[in-house]
């Protein structure tokens, strides 16, 4: 019994390890036919890592387009699941790279490119098509190391019957309008802004477009002096700012350090809550819940002068191309495709145009149209918009935001103990 | 009289601890109930039962995790981790144990500080060396590289409960005419059965749960695990708590099923048998 | 054991430790060695690529970081209260487990159930248990108090909530390693000892505690080690948060290393934690041992 059992155990082991040798080895043959292949001009295979997101399922179908229109080169997304940063530090240090990747916008595009890892695309035709203020997010040096491949909005959204209900008829666009609207809906029995607030990325993006009403035409100045390590958080508007917190604050419901970014999203999604400020990738849960929910979008009113209330719209994802990939020509094939505002059943068609994808940055008549959509291009073509300030700071600075500004709506810091900090840990950040 | 006082009180004790119990796997039922509701079920009302079958969970879940692929691979890498680890665990425990002197403790001490090393320290280095060796995008070399840490728990367990176990036992063997290798596989061995059983478990549930080493060694989806692909559903931007609740009622299924049929064999009171 | 015969032996003793060694220097202690202390001398980025040499550099400026002060504080805070937390709960209900009580199997596996999920997952769970779950059953059994908890809004409910589900993760894993203790004491010793009039809370102290120190310095190392490298519930039930109060020294490591690439400062604070991590277990371990009994 005992001898059956100890064999038995040398047998099973024998047996796994020669299953993964096996494997192993039909990977290797694998990667010999694809690179034999290369050569003969057959299938190549062309990966893009991809952050998680809700979006993964449309990316699919948009590979899936272009594969079926050729067989010469395989066009397959990777949604990385976890961490994504984490993939990337790993994937850079092991000089693994795959032959797209997506990056965040300026500085992390500006650091890939310094270390020399990503392709100068300022030649390639997107550069022709996509909107000027749309390429500092992917240049360094003067010239553009990433595709811009969206541009995403900040705002707050609400829910369109909520206000009819609690009669408002315009949206606010100062912070006494604001207040008053809160109150209105808080008259009819609503929970006027959905929390969000126990994910402190949340908190990051509330404060950076908290900043930019805060400097308005001094924007761009105020970041230089930011990463000349000259600067302060505590700007000339900051008593505003945080003014507008506290108003969240009161019209957040019970608990609302409790609730994280999901259960916010569902809150506007299910009708719990009537606002919420986030960006348009929180209506992608939407579809499953209550596609037909009329959602409208306005920018935050933070100030008295209603001119002060642009849109914050910026480019949330850059994909880059890796300068040392195997199949660099068919990449750029690839991100012409993707890049292709003519092409009407295309990638832009599958992944930039539904409910709570990110449009272009470019022009393209999409068929999917919504009310926050009709809002946000109002925005966009009378020039009221502005850039997201915390992606022209240095790489890191959303954490420290997020984080420090959490403590502030948690009750355990105040207005001067988060500026002080801040400053503090920027300084590290830039050292 | 008194066997029926003792049958009572065992019964009393048992009422408790398996009330106790019921408190600690409710999570766990909340878990498996919540993966038949549909998404806006479970969102607004957690702990209601569920009303129907409710399968589509399973099914969407199932399609979009590549479901028996990342199986295929998940079950291939932690059965071999678990035989390999194991009985080199168990080797090189009782190599220690009967070695003399400072080089056992040395060898003992090196295998405990393995420990404490937590494993973001090293996971740049981990990642360039799986590079360096070919061992990327392999399932080999999630198997090589979780061997070698989950060894260092094994070694120190083993050595452990190796020295509850009588060296006269082992001396009788001997002059019995046991050679040194059947000693050790046919006298001692079967004494820690319970040990290896629990031990083979452990590292059955680290190798199966493991996410951050097959994550950042395998990025071709032909080649990732349950774990790896559970995240899908739960980025920090968005999550699909129903899919990502039928998901992992799915994967822990197999853990479940694999704790529940060892745990006889260390419930079976071998050793104390044997000892006698 | 004579010493012609331990000699004869020595070599294959030797020669079974190289296996596991092989496997273990080169997936754990190689990394370390060659990967990590080197870095944590550097200026390194990861990912712009620049690596200066600043000798010990990183390990002046990290006395005088605050966040990863406080978070060395917090991870103090945690693992005294899930250290005790956990193995006293897991020795009791080993304990009961181990005697002849009504349905044990059953109660045995409901305990380490829990343990088998793996951490993340299950910490992503419980935050529906305390905003969800909790609450509804207390505003159904009438606790107004309870059900208006933020298990999340302040520093110090995070931390109650995150040591609620450490313990509860942490428990059936000591406890199995308790029961498979309690089982290889000898039934003679015991029988002997209950002949002996020697019975109840006096058994457990003077009989079975004794001879379980083995796996009591097993477990003690274990949970210690564990707490101190605590990542993943804290990561995934609060990451941190409220504002950094939760953030447990490998999650400031983690930020520094993967948040802003800071490789070679995350390294360094890696070696620190390594380096207390070994003071304090080492301390424990020439406690324990000292107190272990041979059956």
């Amino acid at each position: 019994m005992k001898k059956t059992s100890k064999i038995m155990s040398i047998a099973l082991a024998m047996l796994m390890t020669a299953g993964l040798a096996s494997c192993g080895s039909s990977d290797d043959k694998g990667n010999d036919g694809s690179k034999a292949a290369s050569n003969s001009g057959e299938t190549v295979e062309v990966k893009m890592a991809v952050w998680g997101s809700g979006a993964a399922d449309n990316f699919n179908k948009g590979a899936d387009v272009f594969n079926s229109r050729q067989d010469k080169i395989k066009f397959s997304v990777e949604m990385q699941s976890g961490d994504y940063n984490q993939f990337l530090g790993a994937k850079t240090a092991a000089n693994d790279l795959p032959d797209m990747f997506f990056l965040s916008p300026y500085a992390q595009v500006a650091q890939f490119a310094k270390n020399g890892k990503t392709l100068d695309l300022s030649d390639q035709p997107f550069a022709e098509r996509i909107y000027d203020s749309a390429k500092a997010s992917c240049e360094y040096d003067g010239k553009l190391y990433a595709y811009p491949m969206v541009q995403e909005m900040l705002g707050i959204f609400y829910n369109k019957d909520m206000f009819k209900d609690a009669g408002i008829e315009t949206v606010p666009t100062t912070i006494s309008e604001f207040e008053d609207a809160c109150e209105k809906l808080k008259a009819k029995g609503y929970t006027p802004l959905a929390a969000t607030y126990k994910d402190s990325w949340t908190e990051n993006h509330t404060f950076s477009c908290l900043l930019g009403a805060a400097l308005q035409d001094d924007m761009n100045n105020w970041i230089e002096s930011m990463n000349a390590g000259t600067g302060s958080f505590d700007v000339e508007n900051a008593d505003a700012m945080f003014r507008f917190l506290d108003i969240m604050k009161e019209n957040s419901g019970d608990n609302y350090m409790d609730a994280d970014s999901t259960a916010g999203f569902n809150a506007l999604a299910n009708g719990e809550a009537a606002m919420l400020f986030s960006g348009e990738f929180s209506l992608l849960n939407m579809a499953s819940i209550n596609p037909d929910l009329p959602v409208g979008l306005f920018a935050v009113p933070m100030t008295d002068n209603a001119a002060d209330a642009k849109l914050d719209v910026d480019v949330g994802i850059c994909v880059a191309v890796n300068k040392d990939g195997k199949h660099v020509d068919q990449t750029l094939e690839v991100l012409d495709y993707m890049s292709d505002n003519t092409d009407k059943e295309g990638w832009i068609a599958n992944t930039a145009d539904s409910l709570g994808a990110a449009p272009v940055c470019m022009d393209y008549e999409g068929a999917y149209t919504a009310d926050y959509l009709t809002d946000y291009q109002k925005y966009v073509s009378e020039e009221n918009t502005r850039p997201w300030v915390y992606q022209q700071l240095a790489a890191g600075t959303q954490t420290i935001v997020g984080d420090t500004v959490q403590g502030y709506f948690a009750g355990s810091k105040d207005q001067a103990t988060v500026l002080k900090e801040l400053d503090q840990q920027y300084a590290d950040l830039i050292s | 009289m008194k066997a029926s006082k003792e049958k009572t009180k065992y019964g009393v004790l048992g009422a408790v601890v398996l009330l106790l119990g019921i408190i600690f796997m409710l999570p766990v039922f909340l878990i498996i109930s919540n993966a038949f509701k549909p998404n806006k079920d479970i969102l607004t009302n957690f702990i209601a039962l569920p009303t129907s079958l409710y399968l589509d969970n399973f099914t969407e879940a199932m399609e979009i995790m590549n479901f028996w692929t990342v199986f295929r691979n998940t079950v291939l890498v932690t059965v071999s981790t678990v035989v390999i680890a194991t009985l080199f665990s168990f080797f090189c425990a009782y190599g220690i144990s009967h070695l003399k002197g400072k080089i056992s403790t040395f060898f003992y001490m090196l295998f405990v500080l393995g420990q404490i090393i937590p494993f973001h320290t090293v996971m740049i280095a981990i990642s360039v060396l799986a590079t360096n060796a070919h061992l990327n995008n392999t399932l080999i070399g999630l198997v090589i590289f979780n061997s070698g840490f989950f060894t260092a728990f094994g070694v120190m367990t083993f050595v452990g409960f190796l020295k509850g176990i009588p060296r006269e036992l082992e001396e009788a063997a001997t002059l019995d005419g046991c050679g040194i290798w059947r000693t050790m596989m046919q006298v001692v061995f079967p004494l820690l059965v319970p040990t290896t059983v629990t031990v083979g478990v452990l590292f059955f549930l680290w190798s199966w749960n493991d996410f951050l080493l097959p994550s950042i060694l395998n990025g071709d989806e032909s080649l990732r695990t349950i774990t790896v692909n559970l995240y899908m559903f739960k980025s920090s931007t968005s999550a699909q708590w129903n899919l990502f609740i039928a998901g992992l009622t799915l994967s822990m299924l197999p853990i479940v099923v694999i704790y529940i049929l060892a745990q006889r064999y260390i419930t079976s009171g071998l050793t104390s048998g044997a000892i006698k | 054991m004579s010493d012609l015969l331990y000699k004869k032996n020595r070599k294959f003793y030797i020669l079974l430790i190289l296996p596991a060694l092989a496997l273990y220097c080169f997936g754990l202690v190689g990394p370390l060695l060659a990967g990590t202390i080197p870095s944590s001398f550097y200026d390194w980025n990861l990912i712009e690529g620049n690596k200066d040499w600043i000798g010990f550099g990183n390990y002046v400026k990290l006395f005088s970081d605050t966040t990863f002060l406080h978070s060395l504080l917090f991870t103090m805070i945690l693992a005294v209260f899930t250290i005790i937390g956990t193995n006293i709960l897991a020795f009791f209900v080993a304990f009961l487990l181990n005697e002849k009580i009504f349905g044990k199997t059953v109660s045995r596996a409901m305990f380490f159930i829990p343990n088998i999920i793996s951490g993340v997952m299950v910490a992503f769970v419980w935050i529906f248990i305390f905003t969800g779950a909790i609450p509804s059953v207390a505003e159904s059994i009438g606790l107004e108090s309870l059900a208006n908890v933020s298990w999340f809004g302040t520093p110090t409910m995070a931390t109650v909530s995150v040591i609620i589900v450490s313990v509860w993760q942490g428990t059936g894993f000591l406890m199995m390693l308790y029961l498979a203790g309690l089982q290889t004491i000898p039934q003679d010793v015991l029988e002997a000892s209950t002949l002996d009039g020697c019975t109840g809370l006096k058994k457990i102290i003077k009989i079975q505690l004794p001879l379980l120190m083995s796996t009591v310095t097993i477990n003690l190392f274990v949970s210690i080690a564990g707490a101190f490298k605590a990542f993943d519930i804290p990561f995934a039930l609060t990451a941190g948060g409220p504002s950094k109060s939760t953030q447990t020294v490998a999650l400031n490591i983690y930020n520094d290393a993967f948040g802003s690439f800071k490789t070679g400062y995350g390294s360094a604070k890696s070696v620190i934690l390594f380096l207390i991590i070994a003071i304090v277990t080492i301390i424990q371990l020439s406690i324990t041992r000292k107190r272990e009994v041979e059956a």
